[in-house]
């Protein structure tokens, strides 16, 4: 039985028809791991014990005749999501030793649905970053080209998935953090809508932009890991967004509008990236699908409006780590404590993102930028809700180039905020978002679409993006290190 | 606007930040270059239209949610 390259769909049909079991996943997926992580640095931790327990159970509920969803699939956890009794570090010095009291609501989801846990990935400190190079323990590497980044800040969650490590992998975004690495990586990297899912028990960072979202090889699965874990609970009180129903987007896009906004196809733009969006845009069209040419002129103000909104949020939500109850500790008490426990639990990207929210919150001239930011991003919002009035969907590049090399950007934080520039719009107004792999460039480096829908249009999106997923014939090659 | 060494460690000391040496160099410079980004906000404040209901009232439209007021 070959298990390379398996989708959740393909291993789906294989446990249901009995020809694999879920241990033999686990065990395939674990040997992987352990292989060829030390090249890739993809993972954090791994419990394989556990992994092969809770793949057993998941056995016992087939041979059952228990059917379908994610039963028996094997995945692996950004590490800023809680799994009771494992660490969760936030690849922060601050966190190295903290091990999860309970589960993020949706871990509990997974459980219940039979799903077996692997294991915990890296990422940007705190998800503050588009590199991975931000984490306290070490940097992953793009698994097309070792010596490039992965992307960030879910830059684990993608190499690991596009290194066939696991099924899918859980990430978050708040300005762009799962579909950046998906484009750098070339695999799925789905966002949903603003308060569609629960985000008890994932770290808060920009509480007013936070989704869990899911980097999967297919849009496909990526709705399939979506429908377990969407939904509000008891601990979240800004999950509200009700998901719309499938209507069933086929291969035949007569009766859609697809907006092309001219401001994300701008100067800057790779060219390579924008041939393989117009290729995207013509494959659409053969198949029926109208496009016309939008302005979102906020979007230029996307990355000014996230830089204020985002550090303002980050100084309150990380200002709990203090070192006294658990965490990073220096000195026992006094004003010391919180000086020495901060300054030195914490990395240099977050006590940027600290200080600099701390300015744009105190009174006085920091304070403007903060009430700008909050006016530009209604406008921002208004802007989308126009479009949304003639365009079914909005199709741009994810990025506007394609990975770049470890180190390159490491000294300089605006260049690092700018790789977001296409993504933060959509966080800032909530939307569900997807990049799809759609092709390579001349260095074998991936590249990634992104598509925008309306609040709550998430399962039709990714429908839509899936329908895309034969026509782009894009798969993934062997690598070096393989 | 910038952020001068002597605000960066005002900033560092109401966050309760310690700073090693050459931290605070460090982070004037790369944070005033961010801060030279975020004056584009001005830009987007005049190209917002006037018509533009420029009002913040929430985040999110969301409806608060609130426990039934009993005593446990």
């Amino acid at each position: 039985m070959d298990k390379k390259n398996l989708t959740i769909a393909e291993a789906r049909k294989l446990l249901d028809e009995g020809r694999i079991t879920s241990l033999e996943l686990v065990d395939y997926f674990l040997a992987r791991i352990d292989r060829y992580d030390q090249v890739v640095k993809a993972c954090l931790s791994f419990n394989g014990e556990l992994a092969r327990e809770q793949a057993r159970q998941a056995d016992q509920r087939l041979a059952a005749g228990e059917r379908g969803g994610l039963l028996g699939i094997p995945y692996l956890v950004k590490d800023n999501i809680l799994v009771k009794e494992e660490k969760a570090t936030a690849a922060s010095k601050m966190l190295a030793d903290y091990i999860a009291p309970y589960n993020a609501t949706v871990i509990e989801k997974l459980q219940k649905a039979g799903a077996v846990f692997l294991g915990k990935t890296n990422l940007d400190e705190f998800a503050h970053g588009s590199s991975t190079e931000n984490s306290a323990f070490f940097t992953t590497h793009n698994p097309y080209d070792l010596d490039k980044v992965p992307g960030g800040s879910s830059g684990g969650s993608a190499a690991a998935v596009a290194s066939d490590f696991c099924l899918f992998a859980l990430g978050s975004d708040t300005g762009g953090s799962v579909r950046h690495p998906a484009s750098f990586c070339g695999v799925v990297g789905y966002k949903p809508s603003y308060g569609s899912l629960s985000r008890h028990g994932l770290m808060a960072m920009t509480s007013s932009t936070d989704v869990i979202g899911v980097i999967a090889k297919t849009a496909q699965d990526a709705k399939e890991v979506m429908v377990i874990i969407a939904g509000g609970d008891n601990y979240d009180p800004t999950a509200q967004t009700e998901i719309i129903p499938s209507m069933g987007i086929g291969n035949d896009f007569s009766g859609l509008t697809i907006g092309w906004p001219k401001e994300y196809f701008t100067e800057g733009l790779n060219p390579e990236v924008q041939a393989s969006l117009n290729k995207i845009k013509e494959i659409m069209e053969e198949r029926g699908a109208r496009f016309i040419e939008i302005s979102l002129p906020s979007t230029k103000y996307g990355v000014a409006v996230y830089s204020v909104i985002t550090p303002a949020e980050v100084s309150s939500n990380l200002a709990r780590f203090d070192g006294l109850r658990y965490g990073y500790k220096k000195a026992e008490q006094g004003d010391e404590a919180y000086l020495l426990n901060r300054g030195g639990g914490f990395g240099p990207e977050a006590k940027r993102r600290i200080m600099l929210g701390t300015y744009v919150l105190s009174a006085g001239e920091g304070h403007s930028y903060y009430d700008q930011a909050q006016k530009v991003r209604q406008w921002m919002k208004a802007d989308f809700n126009q479009a949304f009035k003639t365009v079914d969907y909005i199709l741009t590049p994810t990025v506007p180039s394609t990975a770049f090399n470890i180190g390159e950007k490491n000294n300089n934080p605006l260049s690092l905020y700018l790789e977001d520039s296409l993504l933060t719009p959509a966080s800032l107004a909530g939307l569900p978002a997807v990049s799809i792999p759609s092709g390579l460039d001349s260095n074998n480096l991936p590249i990634g679409a992104q598509l925008i829908g309306k609040r709550g249009d998430d399962f039709n999106l990714l429908d839509l993006a899936d329908s895309l997923r034969g026509i782009l014939s894009f798969s993934r090659p062997n690598f070096s290190w393989e | 606007m910038s952020l001068d060494i002597e605000k960066i460690k005002h900033l560092a000391m109401l966050a309760k930040l310690d700073l090693r040496e050459g931290e605070a160099e460090m982070y004037s410079q790369q944070l005033s270059e961010v801060l030279h980004h975020l004056d584009s906000l001005n830009l987007a404040m005049s190209e917002m239209t006037a018509n533009q209901d420029e009002t913040v009232v929430s985040n999110d439209e969301i409806k608060m949610v609130l426990r039934s007021d009993e005593v446990a």
